[in-house]
């Protein structure tokens, strides 16, 4: 399971979550989500390499090794901190100006599923633009 | 397509992917940008009006309430609480039912839920229905609308780009990698599909051009690197030819050097009288004489190998007796053979064919040549000539064994390579040019056949020639057994010695020497002989003069040979005139004949070449002469014979004939009779021949020939006939001329 079909379930989850949120009145099912995100991106036990490494033994997620680069960032990947930031993402209009920011998670499940369909994720492009793994 | 996929899955990483996903994706997000942008204030704007027009409708439930309330029975107190829940919460319907009465106030919302609620009010009890309209959970649902809206629309349009992206711009990009990706791995015959009428088709169509354009290039490229090949392999083999060229001159400077040293050396010595005896005196110009000849022979097979390489070299078919050629080369080989005291051994292995139809001279020649190796090749032991008859393929094997020093197989390849022998050495110790293999090996091929050879180095060697026999059962005979006489060789080139020869002849000669040469020669036969320097001297004297023969050199200052023999001819000179020339290719000797000339002699003039031309046209005064050199013309006949035509002739032919008669013995006359009588056909037949042909002056010559030689054997009447041809051939009266060939024909028919 390569990380881009995890974003295309993960933006079709996430959609599925807001409307369950809507409809039953409800925070619950955003706070699940964002938790499972945030476990992923502290504990890095993501769900793409356990199930590759279920099916293939090993790790196949490609990450590439900057062995001459030692700066701090580098060490970091860049899916973990994608993870932080969807769950902030979807839990911040539920605290901060809800009434303004509420169609941020609606953007971030639409932009989740298209980077799922076309294999580009602005966001991950950026941190790894910005130094990261 | 790997290339592409392993791109796009990349695309976390960089921005090196599909083109046709990158604008998928830019479009997708402007899209999905854009429709929030533009639904989230519109969201705004539609729940600012939501709440107001809420906030209303709660006012007109409760204004109703107030109104309607002591109609429908509710005390103050009841409206009142009931205006406390509807403000306390967002209720914009009340339903109360109790058992008098069901009240309604307020406007039902299709977004609302029912709040079921017993109230008792006033010791009744009442069920209130209070719908509630909650604008939160409207605006919730609207935004559920509207996300849910945006992401299934860019969704479904992000697959209907993708797919729209895919057809117009990736699958015509994939068919131009597809097409580059074939072109870089050589094929060079794909192209793509030009139809398009977009940039994609100008592309293709510009992509096939510039394959074509390289296609072309290549090949000029592989044509110019062929061409480029050849002219090294011809520089390589030109100068491999030069190379064997500068050896073969070398070599060629030494044979002729060495002959020249013999001839100017023993030349000086008897020009400073330093000979010590006469005998001393003849053994050198003994040696002059056999270097001089050494190197005529040298000379001519330089020019036949200069004709084998330009293949210019011809053979002349004509019926000969192979015998004949074979006797009198071993005739020429004895003296050779005896001096090496090795033995010469002839062999014919009958039946063999009486006469072969080939050239006779080039056959002896390659004999010649083949058994002049093997004897020189030789030391010891015998030179074995074997002739014999392949009936089945028609071919003549002539095979030539000796018992010389052999070859071994690397000498035996390059045997009948020009300028080269089996070994270098072998030239210092034996001698020769290597050039006679290689001539005759062309002369062989000439003649429809071929030369193998087997050796064995130092035991001997086999050449083994085969030449077609042309055999013809209705024409020709085999031979089964052989005489003692039939071995006997015709004494073709047998000294002229004790004739005498009369008759007047012209020498048109611009070099004094040969002159003198000729002159001294000719002189010492009793003919008396005038000269010339020039053409047009020779001209003047020709006319003037009665002259039975002229001898002509071509090259000759103020009119050379061909000019003078053309305005000779146009005088209408109808006597014999000889060429004498230095070029030995025949082609020139056929045009010598078309121009105008008898014959054509080649310089070093030979001595009994020119005796045995020059008694054919001359009276030879000696009766003791062989039996050769009888039958020839007797131009002087004319002069000895007092006569005209019309039988004014004072001493017969049978005259003659007697005359001569009682010089020979009878037997000899007889034989020779016999013999003109057997030529006489091939006499008549050539001056038909030359009437055919308009060649008047070849008709006068054997028309000559036929007076002398009938009028020397007493055919009295043939003599006639030839003189009475003669005088109408002079008057241009060919028609009589033709009736006079007939009666020729009916005399030795009868």
């Amino acid at each position: 399971m390569s990380e881009r079909h995890f974003r295309l379930i993960m933006g079709a989850a996430l959609w599925l979550v807001l409307i369950s949120s809507a409809y039953y009145e409800t925070m619950y099912p955003i706070f699940a989500f964002a938790g499972f995100l945030l476990f992923e991106g502290i504990t890095n036990l993501r769900l793409t390499k356990i199930i590759n490494k279920i099916r293939y033994g090993k790790s196949t997620i490609h990450q590439e090794e900057s062995s001459c680069n030692t700066k701090w960032l580098n060490k970091i990947e860049s899916e973990r901190v994608l993870r932080f930031i969807v769950s902030g993402l979807v839990l911040l209009p539920s605290y901060v100006m809800p009434d303004i920011i509420w169609f941020v998670p609606w953007f971030i499940a639409s932009m989740l599923i298209l980077a799922g369909i076309t294999n580009i994720c602005p966001m991950v492009m950026f941190l790894k633009w910005s130094g990261l793994r | 397509m790997d290339s592409i996929k392993n791109a796009s899955q990349n695309l976390a990483r960089s921005w090196n992917g599909s083109i046709a996903i990158k604008i998928t994706a830019v479009t997708i997000w402007t899209i999905v940008v854009l429709s929030f942008s533009f639904t989230v204030p519109f969201m705004s704007t539609f729940e600012e009006s939501s709440k107001k027009a809420y906030t209303w409708q709660q006012y007109q439930l409760i204004e109703m309430l107030k109104e309607s309330s002591e109609e429908k029975g509710l005390n103050k107190q009841q409206t009142k609480r009931i205006e406390t829940l509807v403000n306390s919460s967002d209720i914009l319907f009340v339903k109360i039912i109790s058992k008098f009465d069901n009240l309604e106030f307020g406007t039902k919302s299709a977004n609302s839920y029912i709040l079921q609620s017993n109230v008792l009010i006033d010791s009744n009890k009442y069920d209130i229905y209070l719908e509630f309209t909650s604008l939160k959970r409207a605006a919730l649902l609207e935004r559920v609308k509207v996300g849910s809206s945006i992401v299934v629309f860019s969704v479904l349009f992000s697959l209907f780009l993708f797919w729209l992206n895919n057809k117009i711009i990736q699958k015509p990009f994939e068919s131009i990698i597809d097409f580059t990706q074939k072109v870089s791995k050589g094929s060079a015959d794909i192209r793509l599909d030009a139809d398009r009428g977009d940039e994609f088709g100008l592309v293709s169509k510009f992509l096939n051009e510039m394959l074509d354009t390289i296609n072309e290039n290549q090949q000029a490229l592989k044509i110019a690197n062929e061409e480029l090949k050849e002219e090294i392999y011809h520089r390589d083999e030109a100068l491999a030819a030069s190379q064997q060229k500068s050896s073969f001159l070398a070599n060629m400077s030494h044979e002729i050097r060495t002959p020249l040293t013999s001839i100017i050396g023993y030349s000086e010595r008897i020009r400073f009288d330093k000979a010590k005896s006469r005998d001393e005196e003849k053994h050198m110009l003994d040696i002059v004489l056999q270097n001089g000849n050494h190197l005529l022979h040298l000379i001519n097979d330089i020019l036949d190998l200069s004709k084998v390489e330009a293949n210019m070299l011809e053979i002349e078919k004509s019926y000969f007796s192979i015998i004949k050629v074979v006797e009198h080369a071993r005739r020429l080989l004895n003296e050779r053979a005896a001096e090496k005291n090795i033995q010469l051994e002839v062999n014919y292995n009958l039946p063999i064919p009486e006469n072969i139809n080939n050239d006779a001279i080039r056959t002896k020649q390659v004999i010649l040549n083949l058994a002049s190796n093997a004897i020189q090749f030789t030391e010891y032991g015998k030179v074995i000539i074997d002739i014999s008859y392949e009936k089945q393929n028609d071919m003549l094997v002539i095979a030539i064994k000796d018992s010389g020093i052999g070859m071994s197989e690397d000498e035996l390849e390059k045997l009948f390579k020009p300028f080269s022998q089996a070994d270098v050495s072998i030239s210092r110790r034996f001698g020769g040019t290597g050039l006679g293999l290689t001539i005759s090996k062309r002369l062989v091929e000439l003649m429809h056949g071929g030369i193998t050879v087997q050796s064995v180095k130092g035991i001997g060697s086999c050449f083994t020639c085969k030449i077609k026999a042309g055999f013809i059962e209705s024409e020709n005979t085999l031979i089964t057994e052989l005489n003692e006489s039939d071995l006997v060789a015709p004494e073709y080139e047998q000294p002229v010695e004790g004739i005498s020869l009369k008759g007047r002849v012209l020498l048109v000669e611009d070099t004094y020497e040969i002159r003198a040469l000729v002159k001294a020669y000719i002189e010492d036969y009793g003919i008396h002989i005038d000269t010339a320097e020039n053409g047009k001297e020779g001209l003047e004297l020709a006319l003037n003069n009665n002259y039975d023969l002229v001898l002509m050199d071509i090259q000759m200052p103020v009119m050379n040979g061909k000019q003078a023999i053309v305005e000779l001819r146009k005088h209408n000179y109808i006597k014999p005139v000889i060429a004498l020339t230095a070029d030995a290719l025949r082609e020139h000797a056929t045009e010598f004949s078309d121009i105008g000339f008898t014959e054509t002699l080649t310089k070093p003039i030979i001595i009994n070449d020119l005796i045995s031309c020059i008694q054919k046209y001359v009276s030879i005064v000696n009766p003791t002469a062989q039996e050769y050199n009888i039958i020839s013309t007797t131009a002087s006949f004319e002069h000895d014979v007092q006569g005209t035509v019309g039988g004014e002739v004072e001493t017969t032919a049978t005259d003659v004939c007697n005359e001569i008669g009682e010089l020979l013995e009878d037997d000899l006359l007889y034989n020779l009779k016999i013999k003109y009588l057997k030529q006489l056909p091939d006499y008549v037949n050539n001056l038909k021949q030359s009437i055919d042909n308009n060649e008047l002056h070849k008709a006068h010559d054997i028309l000559h020939q036929l007076k002398g030689i009938s009028g020397s054997l007493g055919y009295q009447k043939l003599t006639d006939i030839a003189v009475v041809a003669s005088e109408c051939l002079n008057k241009g009266q060919l028609d009589e001329v033709n009736n006079q060939i007939i009666l020729m024909e009916t005399f030795y028919l009868s």
